[in-house]
């Protein structure tokens, strides 16, 4: 049941942070939480998918599916928060202000995000599979049924719990300095996806990681749960290659330089009216 | 305008990938088994500075998943299937690796010289 409750929770974890994140920096924003909703819908529904065809997906393109799968996942997500980030910095800003000021009306109605449910379906999804091929095979196995389920929904909870804990913490950032604050954190959330990819992409012999950078596991195990939440929110790694590096800090110049120049944009335009 | 930025960055993304694809030539295969949730052999020894691949088959009916924090791998198999596992050159060293469903009787090391 231990074992059910630390795996559940670890992977509940990853996707409860992005989804915080995500969330969090909509705030405002009519029909985001229906957006999140459906895409944790969906996102549960594909690991299911995901799990019950691991093994064909893992004997696809020469038995290295499944790492193909994991880092096209890993940098679809990148592309999406890329987007989200980018997005939320043109119209995002400028939306907020306007429903405050019309109020209520609009609420309800509000503009698509998908791509904020496309990042929260993924994140699910990514993490969702392997639990849910874990809890299979727990509760396959002589009287792991109760174990697999009691031990999930105590991992499950946990995990939803860390999430909510530091969405609460967001939303105490005052209004005008969360556009800044949530978008840095994605910004670094896809950096450190980014990097991740590298190693799905390493294992099917696509890129090569380079040498180690440094080892820290003594002073901060990627194992241990603070070392686990700081792996999701920023990326660390507890013994990086050069790739990874490399990824990590071309991701952010490339987001945050498009960011910047599209918020630029975005200033001057309303400054000509 | 923001579709062409995305559609930059995932083609830089893409590129940087495709470039590096001529790495995965042949490397010297290595087989090991899960069985009753425990690796054969759990002792590898390897070359250091070679280029290697697991050939990891799963002889139990249920998944397991090969995870290495020091190999940066993590690898789901099913059961009774079998998957390879590339991995980079290893300065010499123990890299430890576990089953992660079942991590008490799942381990193993790899040694390289």
């Amino acid at each position: 049941m231990i074992a059910a409750l630390i795996i559940v929770f670890r992977e509940v974890l990853e996707a409860a942070l992005i989804v915080s994140i995500v969330l969090s920096s909509t705030r405002g924003l009519p029909a985001a939480g229906r957006w999140v909703s459906a895409g944790i819908a969906a996102g549960v529904v594909g690991a299911a998918i995901v799990a019950r065809f691991a093994g064909l997906i893992s004997d696809t393109l020469n038995g290295y599916g499944q790492e193909i799968f994991n880092a096209g996942v890993l940098l679809l997500a990148v592309v999406m928060l890329a987007w989200h980030t980018i997005w939320m910095s043109s119209h995002g800003r400028q939306m907020v202000a306007e429903l405050r000021t019309v109020g209520d009306q609009v609420r309800g109605g509000g503009r698509p995000l998908y791509a904020l449910a496309i990042i929260v379906g993924l994140a699910v999804l990514r993490e969702g599979s392997e639990t849910v091929l874990f809890l299979y095979g727990l509760a396959a196995s002589d009287g792991g049924f109760a174990d697999a389920m009691i031990g999930g929904a105590a991992g499950l909870v946990i995990g939803v719990t860390v999430g909510a804990v530091l969405y609460l913490g967001l939303l105490r950032v005052p209004t005008r300095h969360i556009f800044s604050v949530t978008n840095w954190m994605i910004i670094l959330l896809a950096a450190g996806m980014a990097a991740q990819a590298m190693n799905f992409l390493a294992a099917a012999g696509l890129v090569s990681l380079g040498p180690q950078l440094w080892d820290s596991s003594s002073l901060l195990s990627e194992g241990s749960i603070p070392g686990k939440i700081l792996h999701t929110l920023v990326g660390y790694m507890d013994h990086p290659a050069a790739l990874h590096l490399i990824v990590y800090l071309a991701t952010i110049v490339i987001i945050g330089a498009a960011t910047w120049m599209v918020s630029n944009n975005q200033h001057k335009k309303l400054a000509a009216r | 305008m923001l579709q062409r930025l995305a559609l930059a960055a995932a083609a830089l993304a893409f590129g940087a990938i495709v470039s590096q694809a001529a790495i995965a030539a042949d490397a010297k295969v290595i087989e090991v088994t899960i069985q009753d949730h425990k690796f054969t052999p759990d002792r590898i020894e390897v070359t250091a500075g070679e280029d290697f691949v697991l050939h990891v088959s799963n002889m139990d009916p249920l998944p397991e998943e090969f995870e290495s924090k020091s190999l940066h791998i993590e690898k789901v198999i099913a059961g009774h299937t079998d998957a390879k596992i590339r991995v980079n050159g290893l300065e010499a060293g123990e890299y430890g690796f576990v089953g992660e469903f079942h991590e008490d009787e799942a381990k193993g090391t790899i040694v390289a010289k």
